[in-house]
């Protein structure tokens, strides 16, 4: 016996195809959009991040140019204050000029937390050149590679009387030493020609033994009542008439960066030590001094920060470069 | 009862096409036309990398910097210096011997600019360094739709010396940017006269 077909299993069959059909469509509404993302949908930001990366390397270079300038043309004591002044000028300028082809936003900022500083050693009043509790021999600066500036005005010259036996005598020694045991010292003393002549005296040594000798006698800018101003790093004695110009010594010669820098005022008991005032930037740690003498620089090896946005990357990298970079010509 | 069964056939057929003609839309969009249509895509995205690559390489050897300092300094020994781009010769700069090289000989063209600050308009002011080289006989003045632009930003400092020299191009140092400007003038001005910088350049090159 034939039946007849029914109109219900026609509506079966029409609906079980519909259902096949959106169960393909929907698999390839799937793989669709995985080909996108494979190919197409990365390929923007890619591109984004190596322009980022491209953009951060030039920042870099050009920074690296400035900080070696800055560094040249200012000591420690004011570098902080001109890097932020002479960034403010380089990023008006420079996030013009980047933001000129596509829509990005660059800024460059010091990062005061990230960077190297070091410490600033200032003896304004005049005293005894002595380190905290009145230590004699004391270290002022421990493992620093940058001084600037470190001069020393002496207001009393230190005289001999010859105390002790053997007689000692009353110096004021200012030595660098490295790693190596490498020495390089600066010795202010009189030359112990007897109580009466009160006279001046300055002795540059290192391993290979005495490298100058300085004295009132032979030196006309050494025959001056004083106060003398010894710059040590320059090598330079100034009083306010007189001027041995630069260049009598080489600070640290023979010592291998970092170094440290020890005072030794050398006292017998007898006689006159040397006083005055000292100042002394350097990007080491200070471990010696009086505390109230001391002040910390924050900002020496500045760190930068360099924030990147444009729509399909945002981030923030941090670069360190070194205060004494090598020349770029 | 007949009738009835003809309305749903049309219907199912209907259905049908829609959905066969849904799902063919959706798949051709899968599918990768790239290597069947012309290769101006990838190309110019290569060639903007080698025009990048050009000016960072540029830079890192310092010829850039160069450059940007011998272009319009005009000491009296020397008539001024020419960029001439394109074969420019033995005693060109090494950032114009990479040029030759890398587009000149591909049969790419051109032009050079310097874009450099202006303080008094507070914008970026333009200087056409060097032009194609079929700009003049064959009429094509213009970058056409498929260039590419590739730039490089640098620092001048104060400090810095100009450059002048014929054999080789660029090769001798003279006066230093602040002291060549406060003499002669220069197109680029000191736009920070209290700091030791002096200028921001960015180099582009505009190929085609």
């Amino acid at each position: 016996m034939v039946t007849e077909p029914t109109d219900e299993r026609g509506q079966l069959l029409l609906i079980g195809a519909v259902v096949i059909a959106l169960v393909v469509i929907g698999s390839v509404v799937l793989l669709n959009g995985m080909k996108y993302t494979d190919t197409v949908g990365t390929s923007g930001t890619d591109g984004a991040v190596a322009d980022s990366d491209r953009t951060v390397g030039m920042v870099e270079s050009d920074l690296e140019g400035l900080v070696k300038r800055v560094g040249n043309d200012t000591s420690l004591l004011t570098f902080e204050r001109e890097l932020r002044e002479n960034l403010t000028q380089l990023r008006r300028v420079y996030t013009g000029m980047t933001a000129d082809r596509r829509s990005v936003y660059l800024n460059i900022s010091v990062n005061g937390t990230a960077s190297g500083g070091g410490i600033l050693l200032n003896q304004s009043d005049q005293e005894d050149f002595v380190g905290d509790g009145g230590a004699n021999e004391w270290n002022a600066v421990t493992d620093t590679t940058v001084v600037e500036p470190f001069d020393m005005t002496i207001d009393d010259w230190p005289s001999a009387t010859g105390v002790g036996s053997p007689s000692q005598e009353v110096a004021l020694y200012i030595n660098a030493t490295d790693d190596d045991g490498n020495l390089w010292s600066l010795k202010i003393n009189d030359t112990r020609e007897g109580p009466s002549s009160y006279t001046r005296k300055i002795t540059v040594h290192n391993e290979s033994g005495v490298q100058q000798v300085y004295t009132n006698d032979a030196d006309d800018w050494f025959n001056d009542s004083g106060p003398y101003t010894i710059d040590v790093l320059n090598g330079r004695v100034t009083t306010n008439t007189t001027d041995s110009g630069p260049g009598l010594w080489t600070f640290a010669n023979g010592v291998n960066e970092p170094y440290d820098i020890t005072f030794d005022n050398e006292f017998p008991g007898g006689g006159q030590r040397a006083k005055g005032k000292y100042r002394l930037a350097a990007d080491g740690s200070g471990t010696g001094a009086p505390a109230s003498e001391t002040t910390p620089l924050q900002v020496i090896n500045p760190a930068f920060d360099i924030y990147y946005h444009q729509p399909e990357v945002q981030y923030t990298q941090t670069v360190f470069l070194r205060h004494d970079q090598e020349d770029d010509e | 009862m007949t009738d009835r069964r003809g309305q749903a056939y049309t219907l199912e057929g209907v259905f049908s096409a829609v959905v066969v003609l849904t799902a063919l839309l959706y798949g051709l969009q899968v599918v990768d036309i790239g290597p069947w249509t012309s290769e101006a895509a990838s190309e110019t995205s290569s060639l903007e990398t080698r025009a990048q690559d050009t000016l960072d390489l540029a830079a890192s050897e310092g010829t850039l910097s160069n450059v940007t300092r011998c272009y319009g300094v005009n000491p009296e020994s020397n008539r001024g210096y020419v960029f001439s781009g394109q074969n420019a010769g033995p005693n060109a700069t090494l950032f114009e011997q990479f040029l030759n090289t890398t587009f000149d000989e591909q049969n790419r063209n051109y032009n050079v600019y310097f874009y450099y600050w202006n303080n008094e308009t507070g914008q970026k002011d333009r200087e056409l360094v060097s032009m194609n080289r079929s700009a003049a006989d064959s009429g094509v003045v213009a970058p056409t739709d498929a260039s590419v632009v590739a730039s490089r930003t640098l620092v001048l400092y104060d400090d810095m010396r100009t450059r002048f020299g014929v054999e080789p191009k660029c090769g001798q140092q003279g006066l230093t940017l602040a002291e060549y400007e406060d003499r002669f003038g220069w197109y680029m001005d000191d736009i920070a006269p209290n700091s030791p910088i002096y200028n921001v350049v960015e180099v582009r090159v505009v190929v085609w």
